[in-house]
C-alpha cells in the first residue's frame, strides 16, 4: 500500500499543500513547530479517520477557517483510490472514489498504517485503556470479525452498566448471557496475539539493540484466571459477583480490565524502563505487528514514525534505519535534524510549506 | 417567505413522521395543497378513521379496529404456539410469508436499559396471562437479531422456561435470496453460529 499524493487545504498550520510520494522512505525535517507532526497527523487521519493527538477533530482545522480538507491518492494492490476527507467543526465527511462513506469500519480495515509517535507512546505507557485500544486495533486488521465483536461487547457493557447504576438487579441476567457469549472471543484473540508476538519481539529487540535480554509482552485476563473461560464457570462467576457489581455500579470483571505489559528480564516497562528502552520496546512492538500484518493481509502497512530517533543511541538508530530500508513499507519519518545519508526523499518543512524536496 | 398558517402546520405535522425529512414533508404538503380537493379530503378521512378506530389488540398487542385483531379473531389459526415479535409491523412481515399459522404476540419494543426500556415497559403481562391459561406448547422468539433483541429473547426464555415445553429462537443471519458474497462479516458470523443441522441425526 502506497500513499501517492497528499493535498491539504487549511489543515493545522498548512493553508495549501500539494505533495507527491513514492515507495520507500520519506524524511520530513525542519525546526521545531514548523509542521512535521502535522503532516504525519494528516497521513494518520487518511488511514484511521481520526487523530492521535485529540479526540475532537476541531483543532485540526486552520485557525479561523470553517473547514479543512485532506485529499489524496492511496494505491493498494495496483488500484489507485481517490480519498477526500472534509473536516467541519467536530464532524468529518469521507469520500472514497467519489462515493461518500457511511461506515468507518470498512474504510479503516482497507487502508491502514502503523504509527510511532511520542504522544501515542506517552498515552500507551500511562493508560491501560490505550493499550487495549492499541492491540484491539491490530486485531481488527488481523481478524475480520474482531471489530464486530468488540462493538457488541462495548454495547453490552454500556447496557449492563446502566442497570447496575440504577440498581436493577433482576434485569441483569440476559446481559450476562450475552456477555458470556462475546467476552471469551475477545480474551482468546488477545491471548493468541500475545503468543504470536513474543518470539518475534525477542528477535527484533535484539536485532535493534544487539542486547541479549529478552523483551517479552505479557497479558492478564481476570476472566481467564477465574474461570478458564468455561461457559458454566463464567456464568456462575458472574452471578456470584452481581452483588459487588451493584455496589460499585459498573462491571468489575471482563475484557475491559485486561492488562498488557512488557518486561525486559524481570524489569517492568512502566516502572523500570529507561526513556530509550520505552521507545525501543514500543518500536519493536510496531515492527512485530508490521510482520504479522504482512503475513496475514499480504502487504505491508504504511509506517508513520514521528520523532522516533531522538533518545536513541547511534547503534539503535543505525539498526532501525537498516530495518526500515530493508522493509517493503512506505515510510514517513520526521526529525528536527537534517539526516545524514538517507536513501529516500528528504523534505524540508518550514512554516507550513515545503522548502525543498530532494531524492 | 411567510406560508399560509394551515400549510405551515401541515408541513410540521408531516415532518414528525418517521423517515420523512423536512424536504419530503414540504414536497408532500405542496403536492396536497395544489391537488384537486378530493385527494386531501380522502387522505384526511382515512387518517381520521385510522386515528379513531385503530388500537392495540387486547390479546396480542397487534393492530386491531375492535377488541381483537383479525388474526386473534380468526378461529382457523392454530392455538398451540405463539410467535413473539417486537413491533406490530413485524406481524405483517411474517404473515406475508404465509409460513406460520399460529398465534402472535407483539412486545412493543425490546429491552434497552440505555433507552430506559425494561421488561415492565413491554407488553408482557398479557403474554404471561395467555401462557398461564394453558395450551401453549411452543413459544417462538422472533425478536430482532440485534443485541437488544437477543437480550429480550434471553429474558423471555428465563421467564417462561418452566411454563412452556418448547421455546425456540428463529435462526439469525442470511437473508434468503442473499448471495454469500453480499453478506457482511457480522451477518455471516451470526449465520454460521446459528447454523442448524442439515443431515438427519
Ligand atoms: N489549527 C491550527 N491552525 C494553525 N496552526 C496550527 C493549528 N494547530 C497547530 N498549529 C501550529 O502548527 C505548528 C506546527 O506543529 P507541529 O506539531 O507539526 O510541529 P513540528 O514540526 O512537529 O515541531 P516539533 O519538532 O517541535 O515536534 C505549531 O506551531 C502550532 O502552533
Ligand atoms: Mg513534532
Ligand atoms: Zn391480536
Amino acid at each position: 500500500m502506497v500513499i501517492r499524493a497528499l493535498r491539504l487545504t487549511y489543515f493545522r498550520n498548512y493553508e495549501q499543500l500539494e505533495i507527491n510520494f513514492d515507495q520507500g522512505l520519506h524524511f520530513f525535517y525542519g525546526n521545531n513547530g514548523q509542521g512535521k507532526t502535522n503532516l504525519v497527523e494528516a497521513l494518520y487521519v487518511m488511514t484511521h479517520l481520526k487523530s492521535f493527538r485529540t479526540t475532537s477533530l476541531n483543532p485540526l482545522i486552520h485557525y479561523g477557517k470553517p473547514t479543512a480538507l485532506i485529499e489524496g491518492e492511496i494505491e493498494k494492490e495496483g488500484v489507485c483510490h481517490q480519498i477526500r476527507i472534509m473536516l467541519v467543526e467536530h464532524q468529518k465527511k469521507v469520500w472514497c472514489d467519489a462515493k461518500q462513506l457511511t461506515l468507518s469500519s470498512e474504510y479503516i480495515k482497507n487502508f491502514f498504517s502503523l504509527l510511532f509517535a511520542p504522544d501515542l507512546l506517552a498515552a500507551y505507557k500511562e493508560y491501560p485503556q490505550e493499550k487495549r485500544n492499541f492491540f484491539d486495533r491490530a486485531l481488527t486488521l488481523l481478524d475480520p470479525l474482531y471489530i464486530e465483536k468488540i462493538k457488541d461487547f462495548n454495547r453490552i457493557r454500556k447496557q449492563k452498566n446502566q442497570l447496575l447504576r440504577t440498581g436493577k438487579a433482576k434485569e441483569v441476567a440476559p446481559w450476562n448471557q450475552l456477555f458470556c457469549r462475546v467476552s471469551p472471543y475477545l480474551v482468546e484473540k488477545r491471548q493468541g496475539l500475545v503468543q504470536r508476538i513474543n518470539p518475534l519481539l525477542k528477535e527484533i529487540f535484539s536485532q535493534l539493540t544487539g542486547r541479549t535480554e529478552v523483551l517479552r509482552l505479557h497479558f492478564r485476563s481476570d476472566l481467564w484466571e477465574k474461570t478458564g473461560l468455561e461457559e458454566k464457570k463464567l456464568r456462575d462467576f458472574l452471578a456470584n459477583k452481581l452483588k459487588m457489581e451493584l455496589e460499585t455500579g459498573h462491571l468489575c470483571y471482563g475484557p475491559q480490565k485486561d492488562a498488557f505489559w512488557m518486561t525486559l528480564e524481570g524489569k517492568k516497562d512502566k516502572f523500570n524502563f529507561s526513556q530509550g528502552e520505552q521507545r525501543i520496546a514500543f518500536l519493536s512492538l510496531q515492527f512485530v505487528l508490521n510482520e504479522l500484518i504482512l503475513e496475514e493481509v499480504g502487504f505491508p502497512p504504511i509506517l508513520l514514525l514521528d520523532d522516533v530517533f531522538s533518545e536513541l543511541d547511534s547503534r539503535v538508530f543505525l539498526n532501525t534505519m537498516k530495518r526500515i530500508q530493508e522493509g517493503k513499507n512506505q515510510v514517513f519519518a520526521t526529525s528536527a535534524q537534517m539526516p545524514e545519508k538517507v536513501l529516500g526523499q528528504v523534505i524540508h518543512i518550514h512554516q507550513g510549506t515545503i522548502q525543498s524536496n530532494l531524492s | 417567505m411567510k406560508l399560509p398558517a394551515s400549510l405551515h402546520r401541515l408541513i410540521e405535522e408531516l415532518a414528525k413522521l418517521p423517515t420523512i425529512g423536512r424536504k419530503s414533508a414540504k414536497r408532500l404538503a405542496f403536492h396536497l395543497a395544489t391537488a384537486p380537493k378530493a385527494d386531501p379530503n380522502a387522505l384526511a378521512q382515512a387518517l381520521l378513521a385510522a386515528a379513531m378506530e385503530l388500537r392495540p389488540c387486547t390479546q396480542c398487542g397487534g393492530i386491531a379496529s375492535g377488541e381483537l385483531c383479525p388474526l386473534c379473531n380468526d378461529k382457523s389459526r392454530l392455538e398451540g404456539s405463539i410467535l413473539v415479535v417486537e413491533e406490530a409491523r413485524n406481524v405483517f412481515t411474517v404473515e406475508e410469508s404465509g409460513i406460520y399459522k399460529g398465534q402472535y404476540h407483539v412486545l412493543g419494543g425490546a429491552i434497552s436499559p440505555m433507552k430506559g426500556i425494561g421488561p415492565s415497559q413491554l407488553n408482557l403481562k398479557s403474554l404471561e396471562a395467555r401462557i398461564d391459561q394453558g395450551g401453549i406448547e411452543e413459544l417462538i422468539l422472533a425478536t430482532n437479531p440485534t443485541l437488544e433483541g437477543e437480550a429480550t429473547a434471553h429474558y423471555l426464555t428465563d421467564l417462561f422456561q418452566s411454563k412452556v415445553a418448547r421455546i425456540t429462537r428463529i435462526a439469525r443471519g442470511m437473508p434468503t435470496g442473499g448471495d454469500l458474497e453480499y453478506a457482511d462479516p457480522g451477518t455471516l458470523t451470526r449465520a454460521i453460529e446459528g447454523r442448524t443441522r442439515f443431515n438427519s441425526a
